[in-house]
């Protein structure tokens, strides 16, 4: 075994089956010299009369041992045999070396009572603690064992790559062992289960990783016989047969929340993704060279006979120390690579299984919502920016407002009108109605009413292409109709119908001929040209109904002799071409402006009323 | 083209407004009109706006509405007058010159309403009894005139400090020939009262069948 032997070197006669966690210490070393104060080392206390087993077989050079506690350390330091007592033993084996294992290496212990004959005991349940540790050790053994050992096919080296180091797959979970000479799982490499390629997001996994709560769990049985005899755990009454027991099931492990039986290389359960127990793993240390089978539960196990008592209260303090977990606190390096070991312990359970692939869901949808939150906080801040340059803008506006009125220097009306109508144009209100506004907002209404007028009359006063100048023009058109017709010739920005009766005023000025606005009785508003205004259309009216004196006797046929001239309501639309709805408002005006008179009493056929010239008012009393 | 026609391709405000009084009448005063007077067969001549049919249409505007209702109250006293008529009910067959039946058209009883309004304002006709609107009494000739006819009459027939009955008034031998013959009672009684005020005449109750009488002073 090169492994072993590049390894510090046990005492000979020590198994390193059982021993690979213990270092042989310098032979004569005193207990309170080794303490290594500076991490934090403390002695805790040494019981002698110890006996040492390795399994279930007793260790002949070490059946007189005196044990130390430090609360880091275990120290195994055999008793110096005295001269007459020095026997076959002590000559066979000539001076047992002092050993020493880190308490970290503690996965279980057991206490056993004693009966009988037999001594009381404590079990010491040893593995590798540290994933790191045993990665680097790998990794450097590896190198040095590559020259030689590389094409044989050594177990132990295939058994480090399959329990020591594996790497286990991020999608189904299942660990898969590295090739051998390995120490990283090569990239390309796919998962013997479901035959995903080991990416990135894959950590290497020692199936080590549950080892630091091994010492906790280890807590459980208690200190005396009848409770720890009766302990529901049966892997935790005999560690020989509850090893067995549980790999007797072709090694599958039951779930401890569903009983499922898994397989022993994951580290969840398959179902429930629940963590379940390591202890029936095969015990992962370095140089180990078994071979999963079912007797592996017994390689690393140690025992102390105390055959002098004082069992008890190293049991106490053992435990006191393991659950104090003093060297992880004491810094250096010990405490950096448990924690590294927590790392890779976590990693590769929440990467594995349905519980990994939730977590991963989880995991994107917190990033995007990260993401989504940094883009609305830059659209945040530019709000709050658009913020500033509102209040920029009204400042300004209040600064020319007041540099206005105060006799400063004064900045020219096109600059600040052009400032003006830029904040205007910015959407911002005025916020106050000024001289200056109202000059402005003439000038917006003026730029209305010129593009209305163009639109109405023929653009840059080209005849006969407006909508009340031309062939088909009408010169009356009612003001919705107006609207609706301006704002599909305008097509964007569209107004506001006030904004239209607010230019009406200004439409004349943009016009020629000019457009005017008139309310019709009804209230309704039309635009017309000057051909239809009232005093025009009062006008023509007269010249029809005025009898021609001069072709009177000839014209006049009897029927109209003697008559005077008349026209209905049909009449007037037809000669002035306007609707007859429009008609009768116009009718209306000219009724109540007076030069034309009604006749109410006209037959329904005729249209109910007719319209003379206003004979009336001129006749003179004196005539009738 | 008519001669009284303006330029009316080219209108102006001012033009318009003032030109269709003027150009429809003639610099006589006469309205330049195809329509000609009607003559009654009583012999009261119509004149030839009775013939208009606007003329029996009270007009909107209210300036021609104000002169239309002067053209008619001169044309109802004269007609009245013509005719001897004292009284007017405004709800029953009217006739006469609230009738053009030439034309066919009429002063309907809202129109007649407001002209009888009219003329109760200026003193031509009053309400009788008071206080409706449907009979009228029309004072072609005031009560103060009436009364002044009747005293002068009495005075002439030498009746003074006589007591006459108001039939013998309105329908006594003697007052054939008067313009009072037939003169409706209320309007008699108005123009003794007229005189009663002035002192020259003193009314008595009637006694039974006998009736009203009066005592000119």
């Amino acid at each position: 075994m090169a492994r072993i032997q590049s390894n510090s070197s046990l005492p000979t006669g020590l198994s390193p089956d059982y021993w690979a966690t213990w270092i042989a210490s310098r032979p004569g070393a005193s207990v309170s010299e080794s303490v290594d104060r500076d991490v934090g080392e403390e002695w805790i206390g040494g019981w002698d009369g110890v006996g040492i087993y390795e399994g279930n077989n007793k260790i002949p050079s070490y059946q007189a041992v005196s044990v130390h506690l430090t609360n880091h350390r275990f120290i195994i330091i055999p008793d110096i045999p005295s001269t007459s007592s020095s026997t076959s033993s002590s000559t066979s084996i000539s001076t047992p070396m002092s050993l020493q294992s880190h308490l970290s290496h503690v996965r279980q212990t057991e206490f056993y009572a004693g009966f009988m004959r037999s001594s009381a005991k404590i079990t010491l349940s040893l593995g590798p603690q540290l994933v790191s540790q045993s990665q680097s050790q790998l990794q450097s053994e590896s190198q040095s064992a590559a020259p030689n050992d590389l094409p044989h096919s050594d177990p132990s080296a295939a058994h480090r790559g399959n329990g020591g180091n594996a790497w286990t797959c991020n999608i189904c979970g299942y660990v898969n062992s590295l090739s051998s000479g390995r120490s990283t799982p090569n990239p390309a490499s796919k998962c013997g289960l479901c035959g995903i390629p080991y990416g990135n997001s894959q950590s290497s996994f020692s199936s080590s990783n549950n080892n630091s709560n091994l010492p906790s769990r280890s807590s459980t049985p208690s200190i005396n016989l009848p409770s720890s005899l009766k302990n529901p755990n049966p892997s935790t009454i005999n560690p020989l047969e509850s090893d067995v027991k549980q790999e007797g099931n072709d090694g599958l492990i039951s779930c401890p929340a569903c009983t499922f039986l898994n397989s022993p290389l994951l580290p969840n359960c398959e179902i429930c993704s629940t963590a379940l127990p390591r202890k029936a793993k095969p015990p992962i240390k370095e140089g180990t060279t078994i071979t999963p089978s079912p007797t592996t539960g017994k390689t690393d196990i140690v025992r102390l006979s105390f055959r002098r008592g004082g069992e008890k209260e190293v049991y106490k303090r053992l435990k006191a120390v393991l659950g104090d977990k003093a060297w992880e606190r004491s810094g250096g390096v010990m405490m950096t690579t448990s924690k590294q070991g927590e790392i890779v312990e976590g990693l590769p359970r929440s990467g594995a299984g349905i519980d990994g692939i939730l977590q991963q869901i989880d995991l994107n949808s917190k990033s995007q919502s990260d993401h989504i939150s940094t883009a609305f906080a830059d659209l945040e801040a530019l709000m709050l920016r658009a913020g500033e340059m509102v209040r920029l803008a009204q400042s300004i506006n209040t600064k020319l407002t007041t540099q206005q009125a105060s006799n400063g220097i004064q900045p020219t009306e096109e600059e600040s009108t052009m400032i003006r109508t830029s904040l205007v144009q910015l959407g911002l209100a005025a916020p106050a109605v000024t001289k200056e506004m109202i000059r402005d907002e003439k000038r917006y209404h003026d730029s209305l009413a010129k593009e209305l007028g163009e639109l109405l009359t023929g653009r840059y006063g080209i005849k006969g292409e407006g909508l009340m100048v031309g062939n088909k023009a009408r010169g009356v058109i009612a003001l919705d109709e107006i609207w609706g017709l301006w704002m599909r010739a305008r097509g964007v920005s569209l107004l506001s119908p006030s904004t239209l009766i607010s230019i009406l005023p200004l439409i004349p000025l943009h016009t020629n001929p000019s457009i005017n606005s008139l309310h019709l009785p009804s209230s309704l508003q039309v635009l017309h040209t000057p051909h239809y205004s009232a005093p025009s259309i009062l006008s023509r009216s007269l010249d029809h109904l005025t009898p021609s004196s001069t072709s009177s006797s000839a014209e006049d046929t009897d029927e109209t002799q003697g008559k005077e001239k008349s026209f209905t309501i049909f009449e007037f639309a037809s000669i002035e071409s306007l609707p007859i709805g429009l008609a009768k408002e116009f009718m209306e005006i000219l009724e109540k402006q007076g030069g034309l008179v009604k006749d109410a009493q006209v037959g329904p056929s005729e249209g109910g009323e007719k319209w003379y010239r206003d004979i009336i008012s001129s006749w003179p009393v004196a005539n009738v | 083209m008519s001669i009284n026609q303006p330029s009316s391709s080219t209108p102006s405000l001012s033009q318009n407004y003032s030109s269709p009084y003027s150009r429809n009448s003639d610099s006589n005063g006469t309205v330049n009109t195809p329509l000609r007077p009607i003559k009654s067969e009583s012999g009261f001549e119509f004149p030839a706006i009775w013939s208009f049919p606007p003329f029996f249409t009270l007009q909107p505007n209210p300036s021609t509405l104000s002169h239309q209702l002067e053209l008619w109250r001169t044309l109802v006293l004269k007609w009245a007058k013509h005719e001897r008529v004292y009284e007017v009910n405004v709800d029953g067959e009217v006739g006469g010159v609230f009738d053009n039946k030439k034309i066919k058209r009429q002063l309907l009883p809202p129109s007649m309403k407001r002209l009888l309004t009219e003329m109760v304002k200026n003193g031509e006709a009053a309400p009788d009894p008071p206080k409706q609107d449907t009979k009228y009494l029309l004072y072609w000739r005031k009560p103060d005139e009436w009364g002044d006819l009747i005293y002068t009459w009495v005075t002439e027939n030498g009746l003074n400090s006589s007591i006459m009955t108001f039939y013998e008034i309105t329908d006594g031998d003697l007052s054939h020939v008067t313009e009072f013959y037939e003169l409706p009672t209320p309007l008699l009684r108005k123009a003794l009262e007229s005189l009663v005020k002035r002192g020259k005449a003193q009314l008595l109750e009637g006694k039974g069948e006998i009736g009203e009488g009066v005592r000119f002073l």
